[in-house]
């Protein structure tokens, strides 16, 4: 029972966690990590159950994509820009990188994502470590089916994912300006091959113009 | 003539579940009302509030051995009616008589205590209220999802479930927890409301388990504020 509440004051950070995304555009109080995950979870229940997908599977696969960041930083494509020589880097050298606008190159993102995967896996271990070993691996296996993007609902969750954070720059475009809209919805059609969220991708590009 | 209309329906649905999202969105911005009344800096959403309240449903419904995956669904619910109804407190009522700040602590710093009377009818009004709230929120999706969400909140307002009455349980707890959190990090009220609302609210033995173990972590802390 120590180690449940541990575990509940460990992922309570996500709800004072500002998303970097929105830090680096120095908006006013951005929203957190945990309320990124309440509208993730929405959109992931009504998406799945328009196209008759597990929606259970997906809300707790929702819940748990990014409670990794407990731990682990969260990069963006910005950080991703940010990277200036080809060759490794290390763990070390991604606390260095100065973020940067605009797109990324292909070898620039890979190059983050590599080290990104690690260190969320790391971060994802931790978290779950000291958890009752039954609801421990029902977490990991969600988790793993996420990020293997194995299943239909996990490939759904990854794109619903994209979309939300794009309904929300959209929303702080319209409020603030400062987002590349064009290249946030050119980067969102390049992800997002789902029929459902195609049409709303589209109807997204619509009403933000 | 007939894709014309399909393509019009489309349309029409799309455009309000995004009119959902950005209503439900309003939830990552409304401040929990009993914070702002403690004076808490940066206090948490009711999204922020949502989204543990169903980690927390999650991992001790598996221990009952309850529906994980519908108490899940049900603590994503359970606040949906705020963005309508506001978020009401049980101070609520009181809250007439309040003159100034001083009032307002003194106020806080115990579980209001109500008639049988008033309490049936203050419940009577706040669920009135909250399901007007509900069925507004929802009216921009699909029947089937209404349905569906209606259900669940239903079953968690009126205790009709073992999952609606456990959850009902862990909305208190998780409130609880994050109190304790903000006394943690330096701001100052009673903690004592919480633990009367307790004697009245919680009797399922693993939760009362939860609560030993939460009073030891946080033992000085209650010793100081209550």
């Amino acid at each position: 029972m120590k180690n449940i509440v541990k575990f509940i004051q460990e992922i309570g950070e996500l709800k004072g966690k500002a998303r970097r995304g929105w830090v680096l555009h120095k908006f006013k109080n951005p929203e957190t990590t945990a309320e990124h995950i309440f509208h993730l979870a929405f959109l992931a229940w009504i998406a799945g159950k328009f196209q008759n997908l597990n929606t259970e599977k997906l809300i707790k696969m929702a819940l748990l994509h990014d409670i990794c960041e407990v731990y682990a930083p969260d990069l963006t494509s910005y950080d991703a820009k940010g990277i200036e020589k080809k060759g490794k880097i290390t763990i070390k050298d991604v606390f260095k990188i100065v973020p940067k606008k605009g797109r990324p190159q292909t070898w620039q993102r890979k190059k983050l994502d590599l080290i990104k995967r690690k260190l969320e896996e790391k971060g994802m271990k931790k978290i779950l470590k000291n958890l009752p070993p039954q609801i421990k691996k029902e977490m990991e296996l969600l988790w793993q089916e996420y990020r293997e993007q194995i299943t239909p609902e996990a490939r759904l969750i990854k794109q619903c994912d994209k979309m939300i954070n794009l309904f929300q720059g959209l929303e702080y475009w319209k409020k603030y300006g400062k987002i590349e809209k064009n290249l946030w919805i050119q980067r969102a059609k390049e992800v997002v091959d789902n029929p459902f969220l195609i049409k709303f991708l589209k109807y997204l590009e619509k009403k933000y113009k | 003539m007939f894709l014309m209309k399909k393509k019009k329906k489309t349309k029409k649905e799309l455009e309000k579940i995004l009119d959902f999202l950005i209503e439900i969105g309003k939830l990552k911005k409304i401040k929990r009302r009993g914070w702002v009344m403690r004076k808490v800096k940066n206090p948490e959403s009711i999204a922020d509030h949502t989204f543990r309240t169903a980690i927390l449903a999650w991992i001790l419904s598996s221990f009952k051995g309850l529906n994980t995956n519908k108490i899940v669904k049900m603590a994503l619910v359970h606040d949906l009616c705020e963005v309508e109804a506001g978020d009401t407190t049980p101070y609520d009522p009181l809250l007439k008589k309040i003159k100034n700040q001083k009032d307002l602590e003194d106020l806080l710093k115990i579980w209001p205590k109500f008639s049988q009377k008033e309490k049936i009818k203050f419940a009577k009004e706040k669920f009135q209220k909250e399901l007007k709230g509900l069925k507004k929120v929802l009216s921009f999706l699909p029947k089937h999802l209404q349905k569906e969400m209606i259900n669940l909140w239903l079953e968690y307002e009126r205790g009709i479930t073992k999952e609606g009455r456990f959850l009902k349980q862990l909305d208190r707890i998780e409130n609880l927890i994050q109190a304790l959190e903000y006394l943690n990090e330096g701001n100052k009220f009673a903690v004592s409301p919480w633990w009367e609302q307790k004697e009245e609210l919680i009797d399922d033995p693993l939760l009362l388990e939860f609560l030993f173990v939460l009073e030891k972590k946080f033992g000085k802390i209650f010793e100081n504020y209550k």
